[in-house]
């Protein structure tokens, strides 16, 4: 009996040491960028100023820019035909087999490998619709990759919603178009926001996507057009880890810049946290 | 009446358009294929050579197509005479050897000087070189193939050779080697090796998150899990590159520490995520009842968990793990940025360079010409890639499924 309860104690004390190492892996990560990169990030111009002398010093402010940009090109476009059909695969698609198939669908597609994506969109943006690597066609790949995250939230958030709040809708005499637009749509929208925060982080940080359909290695003036290439804070990170001429003096802005990402990445996590905790309380879901 | 109207048919629009876009998006999987493949498949009925090139022969020899095989074997000098044509040597012209050649045949000089500035006299010397040696193999531009030669066919690149190919020289000229072998190896082998360490991690993570964290504990946990699956592999990689590789360089005594260890460690920490949020939700689909009948017959918390909770979430710990290796198969950047990107054949050395399939395309599709060999062969290499990932991925959905059905 006493070694039972040995073996257990030994057994948790691992399982607590091991989820330990992975809390610490994280804090390790966060902490190097952070203490690596801080000094960067507090100066002015490495947030207004153009990238100099061959990306040994100067700023990132067009990979900045660049990023905003094809983040909200493609969250734009992910959302217009991603919500709906979120929707659609709530209420209003077919069960059976076919539901099945559109379920494993678009589940696989959120299994597709980043650079499968990237190639898809230069086959079909860059060079089939002729939009030459631009912010359009890097868009609208990163919007095709996060289009199964949001469909999933969106069907999901749509699902949860209580019955009572449908048959109410529907007892009062609403027809279905309205009780999905009036009252199910507001209830599960903080759920389905949400989803596309945790979205922004992913398109913000992809690489793969935007090697071969935006990015551009070194362009100091803004895009002007949707059809400009442009540079982004992901590509620009991986061009100076591994292909800077004096990697040592472009550490700095590499480790900048790479804090910069995860602020982002943790700001929307929080956000998305907060957003969550809020309208749980709010809606006792 | 006429408000009434309008919102009808607003309502009617609304709902056409949210059908739209639900089959829209349920048909784009098939449009992802069609694409891929049609640009991939495109390799296996292009000619073994590059595509600006032809081979031409004496007008005599019997021979009308050579196949991939033959070509290399001609090309690597294995054969030496052609069997159907009185045995005569084969003497290869092609770019590469065009000056030795020359000289061999008597021409001293700077080849511009005796060919002229844009190699105008080229076929007519060649012309004349084919009637001394009637062996010669032609490849070149077709306009410096001399109008009395018989141009070739050569074969298309088979898909044996381009899945059991130990060579990976895309840019070879004038026939480049397109063996996929060492790249699916790359990614079986990092595959592994961060399979090993997701494993050791990720089930007792999961496990003690379900069972055994407080709830204050775990409101922490779960963001914590959550945070680390949104950190962008770019910047696990640049994490590899200053943190890793230096020190795996010193600690092996090796030349450089981009090797598959690096990649193998950092991908386990991009699959921890998945494979312990899913673990995670298996373990708490156990039902109650199950744990309270072994915790009532006297067995300790720890029995319960590895004789009853383990073997009952066994389909979706297995799936979660799937999964965990969709994503790793899949990831590029990191392994890009670590793995010290070396197309070769390197057996279960963790210590070696590799390139693995994402890290090739990643890496190549740049410098690739559109629409030529190497950007097909890359394609070819993405439809392999996805291939892979999809049935992974597809087994561990229906694991996940089954599970869900059960309950």
């Amino acid at each position: 009996m006493k070694s039972h309860h040995l073996n257990q104690r030994i057994a948790f004390g691992v399982m607590k040491g091991l989820t330990l190492v992975v809390v610490a892996i994280l804090a390790f990560v966060i902490l190097y960028v952070v203490y690596h990169g801080i000094g960067s990030v507090l100066s002015w111009t490495f947030w207004t100023d153009v990238p100099r002398e061959s990306m040994t010093s100067g700023g990132v402010f067009p990979a900045i820019v660049g990023t905003l940009l094809l983040t909200l090109i493609s969250i734009t476009a992910a959302c217009l035909v991603a919500i709906p059909a979120g929707i659609f695969m709530a209420e209003y698609a077919p069960r059976g087999w076919l539901k099945t198939g559109i379920d494993i669908m678009t589940n696989n597609l959120a299994g597709i490998p980043s650079i499968v994506f990237g190639l898809f969109g230069m086959a079909v943006f860059v060079v089939g619709l002729g939009f030459g690597d631009s912010l359009l066609a890097g868009g609208l790949t990163l919007a095709i990759m996060v289009l199964p995250v949001i469909i999933r939230t969106t069907e999901q958030a749509v699902r949860d919603i209580p019955r009572d709040l449908r048959a109410a809708s529907i007892a009062i005499g609403a027809t279905r178009f309205q009780t999905i637009s009036r009252v199910v749509l507001p209830v599960a929208l903080p759920r389905i926001i949400t989803g596309i925060i945790l979205s922004i982080g992913r398109v913000a940080g992809e690489t793969a996507p935007i090697l071969f359909t935006v990015a551009a290695l070194y362009l100091p003036q803004l895009p002007h057009s949707l059809l400009d290439q442009a540079m982004a804070l992901p590509y620009h990170l991986y061009i100076l880890s591994v292909s800077s001429p004096e990697p040592d003096k472009s550490l700095p802005l590499a480790f900048g810049t790479a804090l910069i990402l995860l602020i982002l990445v943790l700001g929307l996590n929080l956000v998305a946290n907060f957003i969550r905790n809020y309208y749980k309380k709010k809606f006792k879901l | 009446m006429a408000r009434q109207a309008e919102q009808r048919f607003g309502s009617l629009f609304w709902q056409a358009f949210i059908k739209a876009c639900g089959y829209a998006s349920s048909v784009l999987v098939l449009i992802i294929v069609l694409f891929l493949f049609s640009e991939g498949m495109g390799l296996f009925s292009s000619p073994a050579i590059d595509r600006e090139l032809v081979a031409a022969v004496h007008p005599d020899n019997p021979i009308t197509e050579i196949d991939e095989e033959t070509l290399h074997a001609l090309l690597g000098e294995e054969i030496t005479t052609w069997a159907d044509f009185r045995s005569a040597k084969v003497e290869l012209v092609n770019v590469n050897n065009l000056e030795k050649k020359l000289k061999a045949y008597g021409l001293q000089g700077r080849p511009e000087d005796v060919l002229g500035q844009n190699f105008e006299r080229l076929p007519l010397l060649l012309d004349s070189m084919l009637t001394v040696h009637p062996g010669m193999l032609i490849i070149l531009q077709p306009h410096f193939v001399p109008q009395r030669a018989k141009q070739v066919n050569v074969g298309h690149i088979s898909l044996g050779r381009f899945l059991a190919g130990r060579t990976w020289d895309p840019t070879r000229s004038p026939s480049p080697l397109f063996g996929a072998l060492p790249l699916l190896w790359g990614t079986i082998l990092v595959t592994l090796g961060a399979l090993f360490f997701a494993l050791l991690l990720g089930p007792p993570v999961a496990m003690y998150m379900a069972e055994l964290a407080p709830k204050p504990i775990y409101r922490w946990l779960k963001p914590t899990v959550e945070l680390l699956a949104g950190i962008p592999s770019v910047v696990f990689g640049f994490i590899g590159l200053v943190v890793l590789v230096p020190n795996i360089q010193v600690v092996f005594g090796l030349d450089s520490g981009s090797t598959v260890l690096a990649g193998c460690m950092l991908l386990a920490v991009i699959a921890l995520p998945t494979i312990i949020s899913v673990s995670e939700d298996a373990i708490r689909a156990v039902p109650r009842t199950l744990k309270e009948a072994s915790l009532g017959m006297g067995a300790t918390h720890w029995q319960t968990m590895i004789r009853v909770i383990v073997p009952y979430s066994a389909p979706g710990i297995l799936a979660a793990i799937l999964l965990g290796v969709g994503r790793i198969v899949g990831e590029t950047m990191a392994v890009l940025m670590v793995t010290g990107n070396t197309p070769q054949m390197v057996g279960f050395d963790f210590l070696a360079s590799v390139r693995t399939m994402s890290a090739a395309i990643a890496a190549e599709m740049g410098e690739a010409p559109q629409g030529g060999l190497h950007y097909k062969s890359l394609f070819a290499v993405g439809c392999l890639l996805f291939l892979l990932t999809f049935i992974i991925n597809l087994v561990g959905e229906l694991l996940v499924a089954k599970k869900i059905k059960q309950r």
